[in-house]
């Protein structure tokens, strides 16, 4: 195995295949049971990507915590400074959800966006 | 007088209110909490609606959705409401309910239970040792992490590998801790894939198969954990046992459907689910009330637990029209060789939709053929390509297989 | 036979060096054993000696933790505080389990300045805690004993205490079970006819016959159906019974804390969170109490230290006994079990094994059933951990008295440690060295059955030791408990809800309490979640805290205003939780 080559689990179905991903120029997927962890390795071994949930600080609010979330994936390398990113970070009620928290966080082009609505409560 | 009243607004009350709503039916949900949504809003991660929605969302904007079909259905909501006690009228149920406004008798027609489940417990499990402060339950310290944005401790460790620790180990990996470990009794974690590989293993978290916890130390506070190895039945291995230094304890050891209120007004449970006996229209043991989502039994995707709402809604609507398709004799459901649990557990109607059951395996296998079977008869059989007990299964049971029968066994073979 | 001789004839039977001293009754040992358990044999064995009146047990054994560093550090801590003023009352009384806030309240009849230091943040905290509960009828002490005379008092005291104090208590009786196993022991000797006769007619005959020595009322022998009538499901095995209706029941950290919150409005100050490190003493008398927190200066002292009262003595340099710390796990059932049990049983085993007697099911006040305790001695008075296997031997041994019993249903398990003495019995007694120190210590089962009459008697005995005891008429006794929400009709609450709108908040939803009881509580002095938890019984249902722990940290975290990180579940040091999220400011 080169340094790139890695294991993950096939997260299609429940059986959760240890896949091998030999990558090279080619990608080579072994250990999966069906057509579908080809598929899911070759995917996993370019651009493996996560969705990130955590929550920032909200004032006036009924909770002290307002989730949030990625709006799509960011790369999983780059998760840390996602969260970096955020930390400390402060907002206000009212807030809308889907309302954009942070726009193009960790330069990923991906914005941050509340799950949910927060109403002023003081 | 009501028509019907649905206590719980957690996902599967949110579902069937605005489902029994659209028909015309006077409804309202009892909310013991300020909020709607239940357990959604403190599940800040993805995943939810992918089998109802073909999309990932999180738990509030699962519950968000569901939240704005209450108020266009003209569904009422009580938040703040206790339920202190039902008892059966001879037209229908009167409630006792306390709210910070009061103690209001409510009256109705049927009642759907939605009041989910609760998390099993460290004495549930019999773990040893001392009592001291640090030991949580996994939903706490979810409720914990995402609505307070306060941490367990800096070095927890997290008992159990189903999809609940592994998403707060998650968390707690994200929101900073210094270290975690997570332990299990089985081979490999019991959670979905999805869950294992990005949860723990995209961030290397450590984690131990067929390893427990057998004591707690600590006098105040936790200030490590006897760990010990188990054998494939998880019984512990003598000599194994080791100290681990951690700070809190996490405990994500199952969760139990919340019975005890169905039972008090005499629904009959079921000692494999733990939940009340439904038939296919989710209507207890007791006429007129019905039970769903994880109050029946415990789903793995909440989009599953939602879908026993919508059936319900069917039921709720029959029962109200007094029209009635019971069968003379119900159709028992029992789970046979290798399997755990059946739901629904009788076929009381004659309909004729086909009837989606869920069974939960007693084994791991690859290449299991399922059985429909009726004494020698097999009624219906289907392959698996693999199963095993953390995954809940579901097949379709057609009508027709049914006439004259009078119990049904779910076997895995 | 002197008591020396006795000791030496006892001690030959050991195979171990061990010298000892007698002097007025008290035996002190020392030497080395192999084991703990040998220990625990010779104390117990000197103990049993007529006419010993304490064991000193300073035998080490191998593998003994040094007890040196706790002694350092009350030391260190006294030279610390021994200038500080921290106040001076008449009467200090050391100890806040239920025998010390019985003697304060029994102290606050009378026009004495009394005060309780207590190391803890809330009273009970000790041996009274973990307990059953029960309130024995005074059958099983011996003959001639303090303890039996105490039991029997105190049980008749027990009614009038708690209508006056408000906290539940009820005479349920108690059944003492005859089976085929009461006399296993002894089968070679007694063929199955002649076991089974006896088992029918003597024995219960015996037990009775006790009964009546002890002046116990209304003592009645059961046989067949009638047995079967009192004890829904008991098993095939039984016998013989032999009731008993005075035997009660009580939560005794309610009574505990009734008794603090009385004592406390009839003037006795409470030093919570205050720990007795040493004594100002003159000549053979004491001064003052040291504390970590300053002086208390002091004509008269009470050691009702419990587990420790061994350690308080021996500071005060009037070393009479050894406390043996004696483990019991006991086990609580939910209350949504319908199989009723409406006394407190017991199985009588011969002869009573020294490691599992006692213990039975029992009912509690509260609806729930306990089985327990189980009886194991200890290295650690601290050690109140539980074992799968404590469990398992719990289980294993009641389920043959109620074999249908739903024993899966169990929602809790919890340990406590007994503080025994050698001699076994109560040692309730000015102090050998000390003229103004007295001794309420070794008070071990039935303590809690005989804790108002142990008070009564210590004030006898403070009278004698010359404190002036005058009536304060001023004196009121009765004390309100904390309403419940769970308790009231819906008439009741509703009008507390409309005066307040927080008792219509539930947040324990297992035993319906309501926040408004939380802050009540708090109002009440308890700053801890457990000592909420003892006060409202939130929590203490099916799911465990499991649902409203984290709620009842939220109000407390507002109420006592504080970081909801800095929550406690009782000590200091006992945060439930630790930290913010990415180390964010709360």
């Amino acid at each position: 195995m080169s340094d790139e080559d890695r294991e993950v689990l096939c997260v299609r179905c429940p059986k959760g295949c240890r896949l091998k991903l030999f990558i090279d120029e080619n990608i080579v997927v072994k250990g999966q049971e069906c057509k579908l962890g080809v598929d899911y390795g070759k995917k996993e071994a370019r651009h493996p990507e996560r969705e990130v949930p955590t929550t920032v600080k909200i004032k006036n609010a009924r909770w002290p915590r307002l989730p949030v979330r990625s709006k799509k994936s960011v790369p999983l390398a780059k998760i840390d400074e996602v969260m970096e990113e955020l930390r400390g970070l402060k907002v206000e009620a009212p807030v809308k959800k889907g309302e954009v928290i942070v726009q193009n966080v960790a330069d990923t082009s991906v914005d941050i966006i509340a799950e949910r609505d927060m109403e002023r409560e003081v | 007088m009501k028509d019907v009243v649905v206590i719980g607004g957690g996902p599967s009350g949110l579902a069937a209110a605005p489902e029994i709503g659209k028909k015309g039916y006077d409804v309202t949900i009892l909310e013991r909490n300020g909020e709607l949504g239940g357990l959604l809003q403190q599940c800040i991660h993805e995943g939810f609606g992918t089998l109802l929605f073909d999309k990932s969302l999180s738990g509030p904007e699962f519950a968000d959705i569901f939240i704005n079909r209450v108020h266009d259905t003209g569904v009422k909501v009580e938040l703040e409401t206790y339920v202190k006690s039902v008892e059966k009228r001879e037209d229908g149920f009167e409630m006792t309910a306390v709210t910070p406004k009061g103690v209001e008798i409510i009256k109705t027609r049927s009642l759907v239970y939605a009041i989910g489940c609760r998390e099993r417990n460290r004495f549930e499990i019999k773990i040893g040792g001392t009592r001291p402060a640090g030991v949580l339950t996994a939903g706490t310290v979810q409720r914990l992490v995402n609505l307070y944005g306060v941490l367990p401790g800096k070095n927890p460790i997290i008992v159990g590998g189903g999809d609940v620790g592994l998403i707060v180990a998650r968390h707690l990996y994200l929101e900073g801790v210094e270290s975690i470990l997570m332990v299990y009794p089985e081979e490999f974690f019991s959670g979905l894939p999805r869950n294992a590989q990005q949860c723990i293993l995209d961030f290397d978290i450590p984690y131990r198969p067929r390893t427990t916890v057998k004591r707690i130390l600590g006098d105040k506070k936790v200030e490590a954990v006897e760990l010990v190895k188990v054998d494939e039945n998880w019984d512990m291995i003598q000599g194994t046992e080791e100290i681990y230094r951690c700070d809190s304890v996490i405990l994500s050891v199952g969760l139990v459907p919340y019975s005890e209120k169905v039972e008090e007004l005499g629904a009959e449970i079921d000692c494999k689910t733990n939940g009340p006996v439904v038939d296919e229209f989710f209507e207890t043991t007791v006429e007129g009330v019905f039970s769903v989502g994880n109050l029946v039994q415990i789903f793995d995707y909440v989009d599953d637990a939602v879908q026993t709402s919508f059936v319900a809604a069917q039921g709720v609507d029959k029962y109200l029209k007094g029209f009635s398709s019971k069968r003379d004799k119900p159709v028992k459901l029992k789970p046979g060789k290798n399997v755990g649990t059946v739901t629904p557990q009788v076929i009381a109607h004659d309909a004729d939709d086909d009837i989606k059951i869920f069974f939960r395996p007693g084994i791991e296998k690859e290449g299991a053929r399922i059985e429909l079977t009726s004494g020698k008869e097999v009624l219906k059989h289907q392959k698996k390509r693999y199963v095993r007990p953390s995954t809940l299964e579901e097949m379709e049971l057609p009508r027709d297989i049914l006439s004259k029968k009078k119990e049904v066994m779910v076997d895995v073979r | 036979m002197s008591i020396s001789r006795k000791v030496k004839k006892v001690l030959k039977k050991f195979p171990y060096d061990i010298s000892f001293v007698v002097d007025e009754g008290i035996v002190l040992l020392e030497g080395e054993v192999n084991s703990h358990q040998e220990w625990v044999k010779i104390g117990l064995n000197i103990g049993d000696i007529k006419g010993v009146k304490g064991v000193v047990n300073e035998i080490r054994w191998k593998g003994m933790k040094e007890g040196k560093t706790r002694a350092e550090r009350r030391e260190n801590i006294a030279s610390k505080n021994e200038r500080k003023r921290l106040g001076k009352h008449e009467v200090v009384i050391i100890g806040g389990g239920i025998i010390g806030c019985s003697i304060a309240r029994e102290l606050s009849k009378f026009k004495v300045d009394v005060a309780l230091v207590e190391k803890g943040p809330d009273v009970s905290l000790g041996q009274t805690r973990a307990n059953n509960g029960m309130v024995h009828p005074g059958l099983a002490p011996s003959k001639g004993s303090l303890k039996r005379r105490l039991n029997v008092r105190g049980n008749e005291m027990y009614g009038e205490l708690c209508e006056e104090l408000d906290v539940p208590f009820k005479r349920v009786g108690s059944l003492i079970l005859i089976t085929s196993r009461t006399l296993k022991k002894y089968k070679r000797y007694l063929p199955l006819g002649l076991n089974t006769g006896f088992c029918k007619y003597i024995l219960p005959w015996l037990v009775k016959k006790k009964a009546d020595r002890n002046r116990l009322k209304g003592v009645e022998i059961l046989r067949g159906d009638d047995i079967k009538k009192e004890v829904k499901g008991v098993t095939d095995d039984v016998i013989s019974a032999v009731k008993i209706p005075s035997t009660g029941i009580v939560d005794p950290y309610e009574l505990t804390i009734a008794l603090y919150e009385n004592a406390k409005k009839n003037g006795v100050d409470f030093y919570l969170d205050t720990e007795v490190v040493g004594f100002a003493k003159e000549d053979s008398m004491i001064r003052g109490v040291i504390t970590d927190k300053g002086v208390l200066g002091a004509h008269h002292v009470v050691n009702a230290a419990g587990l420790y009262s061994d350690e308080i003595a021996e500071l005060a340099d009037t070393k009479e006994f050894t406390i043996h710390p004696r483990k019991g796990v006991e086990l609580l059932f939910n209350k949504r079990i319908q199989d009723d049990v409406e006394h407190c049983l017991t199985e009588l085993t011969l002869p009573s094994h020294p490691t599992s007697k006692g213990g039975g099911i029992n009912p509690t006040v509260h609806g729930n059933i306990i089985w327990g305790p189980t009886a194991k001695e200890i290295e650690s008075k601290k050690d109140t951990s539980v074992d799968k296997k404590d469990i398992d031997e719990i289980m294993e041994r009641y389920s043959k008295v109620l074999p249908d019993f739903p024993r899966s249903e169990f929602i809790r398990y919890f340990a406590g440690v007994r503080a025994p003495s050698f001699t076994e019995d109560f040692i309730i007694r000015p102090a050998k060295e000390v003229q103004n120190l007295l001794h309420v210590a070794a008070i071990q089962s039935p303590g809690i059955a005989s804790a108002p009459a142990i008070a009564e008697y210590s004030v006898e005995m403070l009278d004698k030791m010359g404190l002036k005891l005058e009536r304060d008429e001023s004196f009121d006794g009765s004390r309100r408990a904390m309403d419940r929400a769970a308790e009231m009709s819906d008439d009741e609450l509703r009008s507390r809800i409309q005066e307040e709108q927080r008792w219509g908040n539930i947040v324990c939803t297992c035993e319906m309490v309501s926040e408004a009881e939380i802050i009540e509580a708090i109002n009440r002095g308890a700053e801890s979640f457990d000592a909420i938890k003892r006060r409202t019984r939130a929590g203490m249902g099916e799911c465990q805290e499991s649902y409203c722990l984290l709620r009842i940290a939220d109000i407390m975290s507002k109420e006592l205003d504080i970081p909801l990180k800095n929550v406690k579940k009782e000590w200091a040091e006992s945060e439930f939780f630790d930290g913010t999220v990415r180390g964010e400011e709360g």
